[in-house]
């Protein structure tokens, strides 16, 4: 593998990004999101209390957001990467060159998840002269770790999203796959764990499991952890994990969300190298 | 008197002169000096360190002098006071109880010696700080007392009184210590104290007629948990980031007859949380003009709790307002006194004739807030997408819509700030310099992209 490759075509990658309609669309409405929820939360009432709050609203605004515009941009980004090339036939001819697939599959992560970081630190950039501008609440530590983690469910999310540009080999068929999984992410699977929980009257322990098997649901908690130092926001659960995993929680969480952006990646590098058909 | 007192400062002066040399040194025997003392006497101590555990049992003064340290060798207690009147401790250094939590060992342990004074000292690594019993009429003013390094299981109080009617503490500042805690203690009066990182802030057993003024008590496990108490006016203080299992900014457990006017409650798990409050039929409790702040839940109500009228507060970006535990039945409480109502940061209502109250009532009513009272496992979906999904349902398909927790007719338009100082708010700089830092990663992202055609 020549790193030289790879470099060569996560610029390429960011390029053709650059000139997507719908990575210009996304960011648009991340960005112009993002700084209206910043905006918003701060110049309402309780302006006056910012010296005690954590980030208080805006945080748990732009947790929100993150959570629903974020897993949404980086799967559909990231189904439409091959897929749409083979569709173009230019995958064809890109691998005509001596190039090898990894090399081809890392330059497009590498490329898509620097477009990706480029998106998000615009938009949090934005909030944040936002949040300084108007006095609000500073406090760098938080703000840091909530576009970190951000970034590393970003991460997660597109790996995911290119098993899925592998396994389908159609783009709209990627893309109506990733947006299945999006929905699943964020509404079915917190609504099924909520169901459950009321109808088998899950233990608490069984209940923090099952959370962690949604990557939202663990970016979620770190950044609140991050946010509040404690979890008791989230109730009895909050409080069972801070208290049984203390300063591990941190590393399971990021052993968790990790897990998806490794083991996606891995699967989808193995149909991709094994697939003749281009 | 006079020339006995003037005897011996003179004589300590000498004593000292002649042998503090080094400041490890001891540089007379205080003990000694004390037996010594006649009551009445005032006996000032030059600066040094004392070691060993000193006893007082009669009615005198110690004043140290460019505070001298009474130094306990982690042995017992460093300054025990029983059965005399009107002492006086000032302007000491005071470190190094003892840590057996059975025996209580404290920096200051007094018993029935009413009038005390304990003022202007420091207290370091004591396991209690202050600890008085049977004292009345005392007064413990502007120490700062601190904790040894230990878990909050086998640690002290920092203050802690009992039996003691018509005491002040005022102005200490008390860190990492359990409770400043009072029992059986009438009449007294807890101001202008900086009570952090402890265990409950504040607590009160069997205290009637106590005044809590103008106090900031921040980061402890509860703010201020008052119990089995009558008539408490608490005013002007700041119940800041009380967090944890508990966390409450107050707690309040079968007290009768709060009074809360101009508190600010802010970043706590619960702001204020009812348990039974208040407990006799004929008590009333009034909330005015405080703040409710940023904390998780507003105000969290058990289900037996009733009397508790609210008036002229701000509920502000609480992320609950009002919770209640469990399925019980949430009345005879009233959050309209006199046609007037609370402000509510998330009443939507509009007022047309400009008078400062909301033309429509403010409805608590929200399927997934009623869905967290019933089953607190749930809390885990807070702040999620999911949670708006289903409030949203509610608000779409009115068979899923809850009944209203309750409501207010009269909601005020714009907040009313406490007449508190809060804390100053952190430098706004390092925002700024990640802010545009994030932008900058934007534009060289771009760059990487965009400059590839010109290189190759």
């Amino acid at each position: 593998m020549e790193i030289r490759v790879v470099v060569t075509i996560l610029r390429k990658e960011i390029d053709d990004s650059l000139n997507n309609y719908w990575f210009m669309l996304y960011t648009l409405s991340f960005t112009g999101l993002a700084l209206l929820l910043s905006w918003l939360s701060l110049s309402g009432s309780g302006t006056g209390y910012t010296g005690f709050a954590g980030f208080g609203r805006t945080a748990a605004s732009l947790i929100n957001l993150v959570l629903l515009v974020v897993p949404l941009m980086a799967l559909t980004i990231g189904a439409g990467s091959l897929s749409a090339e083979q569709e173009r036939g230019t995958l064809a001819y890109l691998l005509a060159q001596p190039v090898n697939r990894l090399e081809v599959m890392l330059g497009k992560y590498l490329g898509l998840s620097l477009s990706l970081l480029g998106v998000l630190a615009l938009g949090f950039g934005l909030s944040g002269i936002t949040i300084a501008g108007q006095g609000g609440q500073s406090d760098l530590w938080p703000f840091a770790v909530l576009v970190l983690f951000s970034f590393i469910l970003a991460l997660g999310m597109l790996s995911l999203g290119m098993l899925i540009s592998v396994i389908a080999h159609k783009s709209a068929v990627a893309t109506g796959i990733a947006l299945f999984v999006w929905l699943l992410f964020v509404f079915v699977g917190d609504l099924g764990l909520m169901g459950t929980t009321l109808a088998f009257k899950l233990p608490i322990r069984t209940l923090f499991s099952l959370a962690l098997l949604n990557p939202l649901q663990v970016f979620k908690m770190s950044a609140l952890i991050s946010l509040n130092t404690s979890l008791d926001v989230l109730g009895p659960t909050g409080i069972y994990a801070l208290q049984t995993y203390r300063d591990n929680l941190v590393w399971l969480f990021l052993g968790a969300m990790t897990v998806w952006i490794v083991i996606p990646f891995g699967i989808s590098y193995f149909i991709f190298n094994q697939r003749g058909d281009l | 008197m006079k020339k006995q007192l003037l005897f011996i400062t003179i004589l300590l002066i000498l004593l000292s002169s002649s042998l503090v040399s080094a400041e490890t040194q001891t540089p007379f025997n205080l003990q000694q000096a004390i037996d010594r003392a006649a009551p009445g006497d005032i006996l000032q101590i030059p600066a040094g360190v004392y070691h060993g555990n000193f006893f007082i049992s009669k009615s005198i003064t110690l004043e140290g002098i460019d505070q001298p340290i009474l130094d306990g060798d982690n042995q017992g207690y460093v300054i025990s006071i029983n059965q005399a009147p009107h002492v006086t401790i000032r302007g000491f250094i005071i470190r190094n109880s003892g840590s057996k939590l059975e025996k209580e060992e404290a920096g200051i342990a007094v018993s029935e010696s009413p009038h005390l004074i304990v003022e202007n000292n420091r207290l370091e690594n004591t396991l209690f700080g202050i600890y008085i019993k049977d004292s009345a009429h005392s007064r413990i003013a502007y120490n700062t007392i601190g904790a040894k390094p230990l878990d909050v299981p086998s640690r002290g109080d920092g203050i802690r009184v009992w039996y003691s009617e018509e005491t002040e503490i005022i102005g200490n500042r008390v860190d990492k210590g359990r409770d400043v805690v009072l029992w059986y203690n009438n009449n007294s009066i807890v101001s202008k104290n900086t009570i952090t990182n402890g265990r409950y802030g504040l607590h009160f057993m069997y205290c009637d007629d106590n005044l809590v003024e103008g106090n900031y008590i921040s980061g402890n496990s509860v703010g201020a948990f008052l119990m089995y108490s009558r008539r408490l006016t608490l005013q002007h203080n700041i119940f800041a980031n009380n967090r944890g299992p508990s966390g409450y900014g107050v707690g309040l457990k079968e007290v009768d007859g709060v009074e809360a006017t101009d508190n600010i409650f802010a970043s706590n798990r619960i702001g204020t949380y009812f348990d039974n409050s208040p407990a006799s039929y004929d008590m009333k409790q009034h909330f005015r003009y405080n703040a409710f702040v940023h904390n998780d839940i507003g105000l969290m109500f058990n289900p037996s709790v009733r009397r508790n009228f609210f008036s002229q507060n701000s509920f502000i970006d609480n992320l609950e307002q009002v919770a209640l535990t469990g399925s019980g039945n949430f009345r005879d409480n009233e959050f309209t006194i006199d046609e007037v109502g609370n402000f509510w940061s998330d009443y939507v209502g509009y007022d047309a004739d400009e008078n400062g109250l909301g033309d429509l009532p403010y409805i608590s009513q929200s399927l997934f807030e009623s869905m967290m009272d019933n089953n607190s496992k749930l809390r885990l979906f807070q702040l999620s997408p999911a949670q708006q999904a289903i409030n949203l349902a509610a608000r779409a398909f009115p068979i899923f819509r809850p009944k209203p927790k309750f409501s207010d007719d009269y909601p005020l338009m714009t907040p009313i700030i406490p007449e508190v100082t809060p804390p100053p708010p952190p430098p706004t700089w390092p925002m700024w310099i990640m802010s545009i830092g994030l932008i900058m990663a934007t534009g060289l992202v771009i760059y990487t992209g965009k400059s590839m055609w010109r290189w190759e």
